[in-house]
């Protein structure tokens, strides 16, 4: 075969262009990267790039933990710190509660435990770069803020662990049958009589004790029978119960709480309040009876029943029932009358007008009524009529009213199934959240303040409710915007000896008394009849810390997928530091139990101190140190997560090397051997590729 | 009849002109060695008619001397067409080699510096959003690493649309060069057919043709076959570009191709409408790496169609920092509203959860009160929506890959005061004013996370059928990350193969120029040998002349 000598140099040239080419690709990993494009390696490049999102996301949840832990290490830090002041709490109480010590002592110690509270809400309130560490999810809203003045609240009784054994059950009905189960509180109401004589109630079944009963009296019933749990708790109330509430579903008090979206303010000061009604009773031989009332805030959001004696020395009470929109609607005449001719006077709201009328400290109402005869103009006075205080009607869904310019509007109000609201109180489930206000000029707000325009929405049948232009005429509609979600009530009870209601705010104050827009207590403990008793609740003047968090987790993502909000959780909110109280009210139970204390202390109130004070410092103790526990096993947890992802980030950085990185030494050796072949190639060139026959010629 | 005293002479001057021009050729070959396209020249020498002399035995016949009979190329036809065929697919895979070179520079993420490492880190902020919701700087950072994401991608398309008018503008030179080699070779012909029309080979003539046939080779895809009279009839894809001494000019039409909003060239054949479409070549690389290009904006376009459609989606169903942004339809008590199939009864994502009806005002991507939805066809369909989430008819607009690309922005609201706070990190409002249900605050960052998973990981579509049936997203089942990194891959697969095939090509150009060389490459070695022989027989000759007049001369002598 022929080789042309041009093509011997052609050839040489592209010999040495491949190995310069070689060279050039080898000295182009010398930044320590093998791919430098995509075709380098396809299949290796696209497993650097997953590599690559795997390194990403391992750094993100590596992130997401360190966030985590500095959130934990601070919340924990801070809650240690409440440890410590709950523990000294606990040891004044205690040194409060020392038989040596006198009244004044107590009522010093109550300044100091006083300030330890103040510090506790100030830990309560720590922030980092403005979010708050106990506000649940509403981390820009500080969470913690101490009543100005002493509110009242209602009493409650804290069992010890042996009364907690005894009287932690429940009588309820499930499916028709009655069955004991036993509850997670350990506190009970407390009741007075007229006499002054004390109770407790038992607010999960309504069952009433003496006082005297449940301090000891328990003790001789255990130690005389065999029974324990649930067949002694059943002995008890069969046995010892005083009386019972029987309330259609059973009671309750407990409350979901709609934590913060109440800011309290002072502006309201109006105590007084007027109602004047255009509605009319027509009674035997008089054809208007004018009512008016002026008290304190008693009739908004409630029932009322007017006791009235008419001209014949007779007592009638007549029922009528202020709804939430303040419309009045009518009820029934107790007893029964009849007119004249012997028909039944069934009473409507025609021409009833209600003259001023003072209240008093018991929350009754007494006011006098002019009654009018229609047909001589002869007004008959000094009518005594006496109210009191019922609950409101919550069975329609739209409310449409009439405004002050005569337009009409449909409110939307939550659904409900047999006249009753659809929540289901008694567990505890539900919130209810549907308030709204209506101003001096009949226009509605949301609680927020925000005007609620007319809808037509057909999403929702309802009973239409027309509110007249008269009855929004009042000022307790004015101004109570910033309030939204107090004078709730729990349930209507039927009592044997009449009715009444449980009233509980949502600041869980009181029961059975009227509040006003700021959950005050206007009306002072009714009393209700049972058995021939009469009970009132007691209350307690006390400072009292509103909770303006939630009881929201801030979860962490730390693995691909969805996250845990519970176990991944890092927050611990306002309710798992200081608790849910009986009256529903979270994040701030520890807190107002703590003041209950301080009141006690400042009372000089000794003897509670020992026994209740003592048990509810060690209750709130351990409720504290029981949030501080918790956040501390997620604490340990999340450090595992971290080593873990730390040592995963290690492997998929590793294997990114390995792939994508280049072998030093073996990048030396191939370049050393390719700039030899290069040199070689060139030393070919020069000595051999020259020689032809004219070398030699 | 008796021999001339002269014959002797004329017969030894014969040998002295053929070793003469034999020497003349050895030199041209020699001269020519390095010359490209230059093939070498053979002389053909034939011996002349004899002479019949009578001698005692009879008849015997005596030589005249030599003729040179024809100087020719060494030239292997066959190994000529091979040539033409394989360089034609060489320079076909050097083009796209070259072109995906630089779609690689451009869609490189070996340095992090590229379109993954800005997805990542939007993922990245979007997961930090997620824990740390009510953080502005968090907040802004998913604005910041959202735009930094959305300038990746705009640049990368930028360069391939640059990419592609460079290649157009290479394709319209190049189709210059092909019409200039056609009336070169087209010129070359009249000479040829003039030349040889005398008798002869024009050698050299004929080298410069196939020297430049070798070069339209590597241009378009050709077949030739030589005419009688020499001249080589050129034609490619049925259409003649050379006949004879005319030549067939090719003409382009540069115009704007408004879907990818690049410049486009189409070929068609002078004095007619005819699309000239070559079928190899390196035009025909260009014309594939166009279309390349095109295919990886389609893709570009693809991720931002999702982030305009899916994504949006995502984040419309979401709350802004203080509920103070959402692009879910509102009922008169501020409560979110449902989807409701065509029963009247809700419809319930994957999770359980009700449906959103959505108004898209808060969108992350383009503009508010605009819905996109993506079409089979890869265009997408802009409609302003209005408050009830209802489309507005009349503001139907579809969007082609150019368009979707200049949509795809990163709401400019966000730039506002405040306007990272409309970035909707959570799920649901703070209150619910109708239900039992929780809401949400500023710390929540559900829907962050569902943000990020939507990128990183989600093989399912957000937007939901009439039914509340899931549709697959747009990268069939994968996640947008994945179709990425598929992307890639593929360009990847594609350029390696490419380059493997190119330098298969070299190689088999290689065994071919090797293969023609055998025949028509000068070898120096050869050349020098015959020089000697030459040489040598010139002298050879010259003895014997020199031996004839010596002889001539004691025959004159005698007279």
């Amino acid at each position: 075969m022929r080789i042309g000598s041009a093509v011997m140099t052609l050839n040489y040239i592209d010999r040495l262009n491949k190995a310069y080419r070689n060279q050039a690709n080898l000295v182009e990993q010398g930044d320590g990267s093998k791919f430098h494009r995509p075709s380098d390696d396809p299949v290796e490049y696209a497993r650097t790039m997953r590599y690559k999102n795997d390194l990403a996301n391992n750094d993100d949840y590596t992130r997401n933990v360190n966030d985590g832990l500095s959130w934990m290490k601070a919340s924990d830090a801070k809650m240690q710190q409440m440890v410590a002041i709950m523990n000294t709490i606990k040891e004044k109480t205690e040194a409060a509660a020392n038989g040596t010590n006198t009244e004044k002592d107590a009522a010093a110690i109550g300044e100091e435990v006083e300030a330890l509270i103040e510090e506790l809400v100030n830990l309560g309130n720590t922030d980092i770069g403005g979010r708050y560490l106990f506000s649940g999810q509403r981390d820009l809203t500080q969470p913690y803020q101490i009543s100005e003045g002493m509110i009242e609240r209602a009493d409650v009784k804290t069992l010890d662990e042996t009364q907690t054994g005894v009287f932690g059950y429940a009588e309820t009905t499930e499916n028709a049958k009655t069955v004991i189960k036993p509850t997670d509180s350990n506190q009970m109401l407390k009741l007075t009589d007229g006499n002054g004589k004390e109770y407790y109630m038992n607010y999960q079944d309504g069952s009433i004790y003496e006082k005297e009963f449940v301090e000891s009296g328990y003790k001789d019933v255990i130690s005389n029978t065999n029974l324990s749990g649930k067949d002694l708790y059943k002995y008890i109330k069969d046995t010892y119960s005083v009386g019972s509430f029987q309330g259609a579903n059973g009671i309750s008090t407990k409350i979901n709480s709609k934590p913060g979206s109440a800011v309290v303010s002072d502006s309201v000061s109006k105590d007084s309040i007027s109602i004047s009604t255009t509605n009319h009773i027509a009674v035997d031989g008089i054809t208007g009876v004018q009512f008016e009332t002026t008290g304190s805030w008693p009739s908004y959001n409630t029932k009322v029943d007017y006791e009235y004696v008419d001209q014949n020395g007779n007592k009638l009470t007549y029922n009528f029932t202020v709804d939430n929109g303040g419309n009045i609607t009518a009820g029934s005449l107790t007893p029964s009358m009849t007119d004249r001719n012997g028909n039944a006077i069934t009473p409507i709201p025609t021409y009833l007008t209600a003259l001023p009328a003072t209240v008093t400290a018991s929350g009754e109402f007494s006011f006098t009524i002019t009654e009018t005869n229609q047909n001589t103009g002869q007004q008959i006075e000094n009518v005594q009529v006496t109210s009191q205080m019922s609950s409101p009607q919550y069975n329609v869904e739209d409310y449409s009213y009439t405004d002050a310019n005569g337009n009409t509007h449909t409110l939307h109000l939550p659904k409900y199934t047999d006249g009753k609201p659809s929540l289901d109180y008694a567990s505890g489930s539900s919130q209810w959240e549907d308030y709204f206000v209506i101003d001096n000029s009949g226009n509605v707000f949301d609680m927020s303040g925000n005007p609620l325009a007319a809808t037509t929405s057909t999403q929702y049948t309802a009973t239409q409710m027309t509110l007249t232009k008269n009855s929004l005429n009042d000022p307790f509609r004015t101004e109570v915007i910033d309030y939204p979600d107090r004078n709730e009530m729990t349930k209507t009870n039927s009592f044997s000896g009449g009715t009444s209601t449980l009233f509980t705010d949502n600041d869980g104050r009181s029961q059975n008394a009227v509040f006003d827009l700021k959950g005050q207590v206007r009306g002072v403990s009714p009393k209700f009849t049972l058995n021939g008793i009469e009970y009132s609740f007691s209350t307690y003047q006390q400072k009292i810390v509103t909770y303006l968090g939630d009881d929201n987790k801030i979860s962490m993502k730390m693995v691909n997928g969805a996250n845990d909000p519970t176990k991944d959780a890092i927050n611990a909110t306002g309710v798992d530091v200081f608790g849910t109280d009986i009256f529903g009210r979270g994040g701030t139970s520890v807190l107002d139990d703590l003041y209950s204390i301080v009141a006690h202390m400042k009372a000089g109130d000794l003897k509670w101190l020992s026994a209740d004070g003592m048990a509810l410092a060690d209750q709130s103790y351990e409720q504290v140190l029981g949030a501080e526990t918790e956040l501390g096993a997620i604490c340990a947890d999340y450090n595992i997560s971290q080593e873990m992802l730390t040592n995963q980030n290690t492997l998929i950085t590793e294997d990114i090397t390995n792939l994508s990185g280049t072998d030093i030494a073996e990048l030396a050796v191939d370049l050393q051997m390719a700039s030899m072949i290069y040199s070689m190639s060139l030393a070919m060139g020069s000595k051999i590729l020259q020689n032809s026959l004219a070398d030699y010629l | 009849m008796p021999l001339s005293t002269f014959t002797g002479l004329s017969t030894i001057s014969s040998g002295l002109t053929t070793h003469q021009l034999a020497l003349n050729t050895v030199g041209h070959n020699i001269t020519n060695a390095d010359t490209e396209g230059y093939s070498r020249q053979q002389v053909s020498v034939a011996t002349r008619i004899s002479q019949t002399v009578y001698t005692s035995t009879g008849v015997s016949q005596v030589g005249n001397g030599g003729d040179v009979i024809s100087i020719c190329r060494a030239r292997d036809l066959f190994a000529d067409r091979q040539y033409w065929r394989e360089n034609c697919t060489l320079g076909y895979y050097q083009v796209k080699a070259q072109n995906y070179d630089e779609i690689e520079a451009i869609l490189d993420d070996s340095e992090d510096l590229g379109i993954q490492n800005a997805m990542n880190k939007f993922i990245s902020a979007l997961e930090n959003l997620d824990s740390t919701a009510s953080n502005d700087s968090v907040r802004a950072n998913v604005r910041d690493s959202g735009k930094n994401l959305v300038k990746m991608m705009d640049d990368s398309v930028s360069q391939l649309r640059n990419l592609i008018n460079e290649d157009v503008n290479d394709l319209e030179l190049y189709v210059g060069k092909v019409n200039e080699l056609t009336g070169q070779i087209a010129d070359l012909n009249k000479q040829i057919v003039k030349t040889e029309g005398r008798g002869g080979i024009a050698n050299d003539l004929r080298d410069s043709r196939d020297l430049l046939v070798d070069e339209l080779g590597s241009y378009i895809n050709i077949s030739i076959s030589e005419r009688e009279n020499g001249a080589y009839a050129i034609t490619s894809n049925g259409s003649t570009l050379v006949y004879e001494h005319v030549s067939v000019k090719l003409q382009t039409e540069r115009m704007v191709n408004s879907v990818y909003g690049a410049d486009d060239l189409r070929i068609t054949i002078e004095g007619t409408n005819i699309t000239y479409s070559p079928t190899n070549g390196k035009l025909k690389g260009y014309q594939d790496g166009i279309e390349e290009c095109k295919n990886y904006m389609d893709k570009l376009s693809q991720m931002a169609a999702y982030l305009l459609t899916e994504f949006n989606t995502l984040h419309n169903s979401g709350y802004g920092l203080n509920d103070c942004a959402t692009g879910v339809v509102l009922d008169a008590n501020g409560d979110p509203m449902y989807r409701l199939d065509a029963n009247g009864q809700p419809i319930k994502d994957k999770n359980g959860n009700d449906v959103y009806m959505l108004n898209y005002s808060n969108n992350f991507f383009g503009n508010d009160e605009y819905r996109y939805t993506y079409n089979t066809d890869g265009t997408v369909t802009k409609e302003q929506i209005d408050a009830q989430g209802n489309v507005i008819k009349g503001t139907e607009d579809t969007l082609t890959i150019a368009e979707i690309l200049a949509e795809f922005k990163v709401n400019s609201k966000f730039d506002e005061e405040g306007g990272t706070n409309l970035i909707a990190a959570k799920r649901l409002p703070e209150t619910l004013q109708n239900g039992t249900k929780k809401g949400e605050d500023s710390a929540a960052g559900t829907n962050a996370a569902l943000l990020a998973d939507s990128i990183k990981s989600s093989r399912t579509g957000t937007i939901l059928d009439a039914n509340g049936k899931e549709v697959n997203n747009l990268f069939g089942g994968n996640s947008m990350s994945e179709f990425y990194i598929t992307t890639i891959t593929e360009l990847g697969i594609s350029a390696q193969e490419t380059d493997n095939y190119q330098s298969d090509q070299e190689g088999i150009l290689e065994e071919i120029v090797n293969w023609r060389s055998d025949t028509s490459g000068v070898n120096w070695d050869e050349e020098l040998s015959k020089m000697i022989m030459y040489s040598k027989g010139y002298k050879a000759c010259s003895q014997c002349l020199t031996t004839i007049n010596d002889m001539l001369d004691t025959l004159i002598a005698c007279v």
